[in-house]
């Protein structure tokens, strides 16, 4: 019924994955600098050869399985491809293409449509495979340091690290209920299944608000007095990992540059 | 109504970053005053980012069978204000982007303009609108959480018609508009409805807290409610 | 006396009297067990000994001083007597077991390399150091649990509260949480305060015993004194342990001569029934030679 699975399935690879012992700081260095020359790069080269080099990282160097990873893709490719076969169809004006027959209606399709289209669904595709390479590879407790490190507000840090937590908590709760909210049918017709969840939510609620104050208890009882400390222990980034990253990072900018006037149609 | 990563072009992303970072900033400044003074106001704001995070892995059966769920920042702005709501959306939103590839980082600025901005202001300014007119909670807590999603959706098409224009801005503005109204209009109305029953949940659990940590939202709602007792 | 409680009363805002009029003293190195059926008051009232809860009437003493309510002496008073809550995932609210278990240190302002060293031996202590960088939601409800309690063993205090230490824990915990907390009370001279209705454990830990039922302070005693008197223990919704149940019951239907102080234990039980059958063989001895 839910996404509750992949939530927890994402971030026990996380934890769990052959590279999950390298060091964050270089993962998140990867990662981003990847994601960002994806985006910014105007031709869809750059953004396949990086779809490409993160998913060879995934499976290969991290060992996720593919089912799981082409699981992960499955439901964003679908959206992504869908919403670029309407920019593709709708969007363009300067230069025709072609003319298509539509329920008896002349459609005319524009080059610049067609390339908008393209140039979106690999932009995605190469973005969105860097984060996951983040996100599959990097467990969420080093990403939260690295935020402390890097001189993020500290509310922000200690909400986060709070929220982290509790997510797999309501996770675990919402799980117990609905199964027996399932065991006594609770879930057959759409209209029990609409009764059913929404009673689901309110009870997750009160017990969230419950949560809040025995957490803050509980806090209090080993001297909470506002402020959330802890320990700073991030392994050190490898110079020469960092080096090579920024080298492949620069050579890719420089393909980006180079192919700025390749067009896919 | 996420955007996700990688689908807005440069230069779109970039400017969404930039409007939404100075509200979050604004956000932050509200939060660590609220905070300091209120010490378990922390755990507590954690823990409800943390539900809105569990309501947003649900997925809500819906028209198109396309996944939908509510976004949770109408509420959390009738209750908290839009600053502070502007703030514990981003962090939900991170973690949706990171856990659920629900949205992305560089579409994140994007993602927080129209569900941790417009959305909660929006919600916010009904809300007190509702209370001066005296409309019943009820009706108020409907239509300010209802419409804080409608004006997301409204956000998210004209952000991607922007960054995506057509023959003109408003033809695509249109095109994108009436494609996520078939999903986005039930799921408003579903949200609204929701939020009467956990508002009321809030009110009855929360409340003192909450009028105590002089939330004028909730204030509002609290005296009104006193009022017509 | 670690503790005492004067004419301890607490109503709660919705009005519910939750407790009634208590006075009690806990003296340092014991392991005392407060019993009583669900909403008898218990938690309440070791709220109040850590300052959570202030009394609505009466006093609560630290070492004969009355609790201040500052948090300078808060905090004091924290380190020195450390909290373990029923739920952990009420307490264990960070990332990973490490930064978890530092939290109490931290707060207290120690460097850290001491915060450090103070994290390894408390985890060390209850056997979760492989699980330092997990975070809480790998772990089992009863590895959560021995987390919970290394949070508060890395504040070094001189007396632990537990809240239902055993409650949801498979049998095999259940026993691994009791050894701990017998080792920590006899290497470390912990003085240990916990709350339970689970009867069967607490002839094996307590060494003084206090029955609450509904707010107010029923009986105290050594365990086996008052669950001697099985008409009280039955009349709160209570029971004796299994075994003693089964030699009161041997006792009065099969009326065989068992000892008016009835075990308590599978080892009081054993050397009963030992008693038992060498007396037994000593009366056949006595009847072949007559």
């Amino acid at each position: 019924m839910s996404h509750f699975n992949l939530s927890a399935e994402i971030d026990r690879y996380a934890y769990t994955n052959a590279l999950s012992k390298n060091s964050p700081v270089t993962k998140l260095f990867f990662a981003l600098s990847l994601l960002l020359i994806s985006v910014l790069s105007p031709s869809p080269v750059v953004p396949i050869t990086v779809f490409l080099t993160t998913t060879v990282m995934i499976l290969l160097c991290a060992k996720i399985p593919w089912r799981f990873y082409l699981r992960l893709l499955w439901y964003p490719t679908v959206i992504v491809a869908l919403t670029c076969v309407i920019i593709a169809l709708f969007f363009g004006y300067l230069e025709p293409l072609t003319e298509v027959n539509l329920l008896g209606l002349r459609w005319t399709i524009f080059r610049d449509g067609v390339a908008t289209g393209f140039t979106t669904f690999f932009r995605v595709a190469g973005a969105l495979s860097s984060q996951f390479f983040l996100v599959l590879t990097t467990p969420m407790t080093s990403i939260l340091l690295i935020l402390r490190k890097a001189r993020v507000p500290k509310i922000i840090v200690e909400m986060s690290l709070l929220i982290y937590r509790y997510i797999f908590v309501f996770i675990e709760v919402m799980e117990t209920m609905h199964i027996a909210q399932e065991l006594r049918l609770g879930y057959s017709g759409l209209l029990k299944k609409l009764r059913s969840l929404s009673m689901l939510i309110g009870n997750l609620f009160i017990r969230t608000l419950d949560q809040g104050e025995r957490t803050f208890t509980a806090m209090s009882a080993r001297g909470y007095d506002g402020n959330i400390r802890v320990l700073e222990d991030v392994p050190k980034p490898n110079n020469a990992a960092l080096a090579g990253i920024m080298f492949f990072a620069v050579a890719l900018a420089i393909v980006a540059y180079l192919t700025v006037n390749i067009r896919i149609v | 109504m996420h955007i996700m990563e990688g689908f807005l072009p440069h230069p779109w992303w970039e400017i969404w970053f930039a409007v939404s970072i100075i509200v979050v900033i604004l956000g932050i400044y509200k939060l660590k005053k609220l905070t300091e003074k209120f010490p378990e106001a922390k755990p507590l704001l954690a823990v409800m980012g943390a539900f809105v995070f569990v309501l947003s892995a649900l997925k809500l059966p819906s028209v198109t069978g396309s996944c939908s769920h509510p976004t949770g920042s109408g509420l959390a702005a009738v209750v908290l204000g839009p600053a502070i709501a502007s703030v514990l959306s981003a962090i939900v939103l991170l973690f949706q982007a990171l856990l659920l590839a629900h949205g992305g980082l560089t579409t994140l600025g994007a993602n927080i303009f129209s569900m941790g901005i417009v959305g909660p202001v929006v919600g916010y300014v009904l809300w007190v609108v509702s209370k001066k007119a005296r409309l019943p909670t009820s009706v108020g807590v409907f239509i300010a959480v209802a419409l804080a999603d409608l004006s997301t959706y409204v956000t998210t098409s004209l952000q991607l018609a922007l960054a995506f224009p057509s023959t003109s801005f408003m033809d695509s503005f249109i095109t994108f508009g009436s494609i996520f109204a078939i999903t986005q209009i039930p799921l408003a109305i579903g949200e609204g409805i929701l939020a009467i029953f956990l508002f009321d949940f809030l009110v009855k659990y929360k409340g003192k807290l909450l009028s105590a940590m002089n939330v004028i939202g909730l204030r509002v709602g609290l005296q009104s409610q006193e009022a017509s007792k | 006396m670690l503790f005492r409680l004067e004419n301890l009363s607490h109503q709660y805002s919705d009005g519910t009297i939750a407790l009634d009029n208590i006075s009690l003293s806990f003296s340092k190195g014991e392991r005392i067990a407060l019993l009583g059926p669900n909403g008898s008051g218990k938690t309440t009232l070791l709220l109040h000994l850590i300052g959570i809860l202030k009394p609505t009437s009466g006093k609560v003493y630290f070492e004969d001083k009355p609790l201040e309510y500052t948090p300078k002496a808060l905090l004091e008073l924290r380190r020195r007597v450390g909290f373990v809550f029923q739920d952990p995932n009420d307490q264990l609210f960070a990332p990973t077991v490490k930064q978890d278990v530092a939290f109490g240190p931290l707060n207290l302002g120690q460097p850290a390399d001491q915060v450090r060293k103070a994290v390894d031996e408390a985890l060390k202590l209850v056997g979760m150091s492989e699980y330092a960088e997990k975070p809480p939601h790998f772990l089992s409800f009863g590895q959560k649990k021995r987390v919970a309690l290394a949070g508060v063993l890395a504040m070094k205090p001189d007396a632990i509260i537990l809240d239902e230490p055993t409650s949801n824990l498979d049998p095999r915990g259940t026993s691994e949480i009791l050894h701990l907390l017998l080792r920590l009370n006899k290497e470390l001279g912990l003085t240990l305060i916990l709350a339970t209705h689970d009867v069967d454990m607490v002839p094996l830990f307590a060494n003084k015993l206090y029955i609450l039922n509904k707010g107010k302070l029923v009986s105290e005693g050594a365990p086996a004194e008052l669950f001697s008197d099985t008409e009280l223990i039955r009349s709160i919704n209570l029971r004796s342990p299994r075994i003693t149940h089964l030699f009161e019951v041997l006792k009065k239907e099969d009326k065989l001569p068992i000892n008016p102080r009835l075990p308590l234990t599978i080892s009081e039980a054993r050397k009963e029934i030992l008693r038992l059958l060498e007396s037994e063989t000593g009366e056949k001895k006595k009847r072949t030679r007559t």
